[in-house]
């Protein structure tokens, strides 16, 4: 078993191959030796972090999933996996090619899927950094320029001529 | 405090100011519970792309507290990760959205990423090395180098001699009135030379005997971009597709060339002519 601490002190206590999906925590064991006596602090990666409610954030009592417990979830979800082949240049990344499961496992709200990103980096875990990756460009794909700015909260920033010149760049892909 | 701490905050108006805040940040908040006295400016900084002007009034105007918080993913995110989903889209997609936000077009618009892009779609052309469009007009970009110069010139069919004393290049030479067309291209200006290894240019006329002495050894050099620049112009084959945009990038500008050529139904004469079978 490997000790595993959030940055808010949460101590979580999971499997070995679990954890090393992990290269960050992967690395560290080796790098250590034996993980049993301390555990592994994870000060960019926050576990729990306020009750449900009553708080003065909002985004954090309405989260779902709390970022590490997820993370872990994930791990635990694939550690039957066969170790990730070699990339290979022949088979293009879509993002269409997602697990059903890690489709299910991702269909949170954005603060959380934007923390899980940033975790599965840190960690870095690359399966689940490119899902989480995959998921953001399905959000996006299919879009219109209105409807992204929507679903992200985006206002426009730009200038009736910054737009009037962007709007030219992209002309050769409108006309199809 | 806080509230002014979240007014230099980024422009995406926030559903609520926890969800802009990077874990590190939120840990730190959490250490000190309510202590506002922590920085929401992303830790990459990239946030100083933006100037927002909203107030703390402002903010607190959309702090929606019922609804779902929305985060501008591909802001808040470090550039690298934001630049791996957006290459996940299709090409047009990634031109598209360059029109959400300044921090999306910086991304959309990145040289690098569009080269990607061109080294993705062009896959099938495994045998020929990654080089920009020849069907762009060159001369109207600035930060083409001399290789690249070369490189399209060469694919333009150009061969690229070194000038000599008995024929040095003048200044207005060649004019932009020069009537080229590139199956009529001819180098009578130019003598041929023996060594421009230097610059990869292959020379095929290695048994062309000529007095060497009389040629500058490091044709063509950085100090020949004006007139290659010329050459660029007056080069461009007549079928070249039109309105391309110069304000982007030279990737970005070489795969809307592909795509626009790609539409084209007819082979020019010289084209044809130049294949070789």
């Amino acid at each position: 078993m490997v000790r595993i601490t959030s940055s808010d002190s949460q101590e979580f206590s999971v499997s070995q191959d679990i954890a090393c999906q992990s290269q960050l925590i992967k690395n560290m064991i080796e790098d250590v030796g034996d993980a049993d006596e301390q555990p592994i602090p994870l000060p960019n990666v926050a576990g729990a972090i306020l009750q449900k409610g009553g708080s003065c954030f909002p985004s954090i009592s309405n989260a779902p999933k709390l970022t590490l417990f997820a993370v872990i979830e994930y791990a635990t979800m694939h550690k039957d996996d066969p170790p990730s082949a070699p990339e290979t240049d022949a088979k293009p990344s879509t993002s269409e090619d997602i697990e059903d499961r890690d489709k299910q496992f991702l269909n949170v709200d954005q603060g959380t899927l934007f923390e899980i990103i940033l975790a599965a980096n840190y960690l870095d875990m690359k399966s689940l950094l490119d899902v989480g990756c995959k998921t953001v460009a399905n959000m996006i794909k299919g879009k219109t320029v209105e409807e992204v700015r929507a679903l992200f909260n985006i206002v426009n920033d730009f200038t009736p001529e910054e737009e009037e010149q962007i709007r030219k760049e992209n002309e050769w892909c409108e006309d199809r | 405090m806080n509230l002014i701490s979240r007014a230099s905050a980024p422009a995406t108006p926030p559903p609520s100011p926890a969800s802009q805040s990077s874990p590190k940040q939120r840990a730190h908040v959490c250490e000190q519970l309510v202590s506002a006295s922590a920085a929401t400016s992303s830790p990459d900084g990239r946030d100083g792309y933006q100037t927002p002007s909203y107030s703390a009034e402002d903010e607190l105007d959309e702090l929606h507290l019922d609804e779902l918080p929305r985060v501008d993913i591909v802001k808040r995110l470090p550039i690298e990760i934001s630049t791996e989903i957006i290459l996940l889209l299709p090409a047009s997609s990634i031109s598209a959205s360059g029109l959400v936000s300044h921090t999306w077009r910086t991304i959309a618009r990145t040289e690098l990423l569009w080269k990607r892009i061109c080294s993705r779609e062009w896959k099938s052309k495994q045998f020929h090395p990654l080089e920009l469009h020849p069907l762009v007009d060159w001369s109207r970009f600035e930060n083409l180098s001399l290789a690249e110069t070369i490189q399209i010139l060469t694919r333009r069919g150009v061969e690229i001699r070194a000038p000599t004393k008995l024929e040095p290049p003048t200044a207005s030479w060649p004019s932009a009135t020069f009537p080229v067309r590139l199956s009529s291209w001819s180098w009578t200006h130019w003598r041929p030379q023996n060594d421009d290894s230097e610059t990869g240019v292959p020379d095929d006329d290695d048994d062309f005997a000529y007095d060497g002495n009389e040629t500058d050894a490091n044709f063509p050099s950085a100090r020949d971009m004006p007139w290659l620049k010329r050459l660029m112009a007056v080069t461009l084959p007549t079928h070249a597709p039109p309105s391309i945009p110069t304000s982007c990038g030279k990737w970005m500008a070489s795969y809307v060339a592909a795509e626009k050529d790609r539409s084209r139904t007819l082979i020019t004469c010289s084209e044809l002519t130049g294949i070789q079978w």
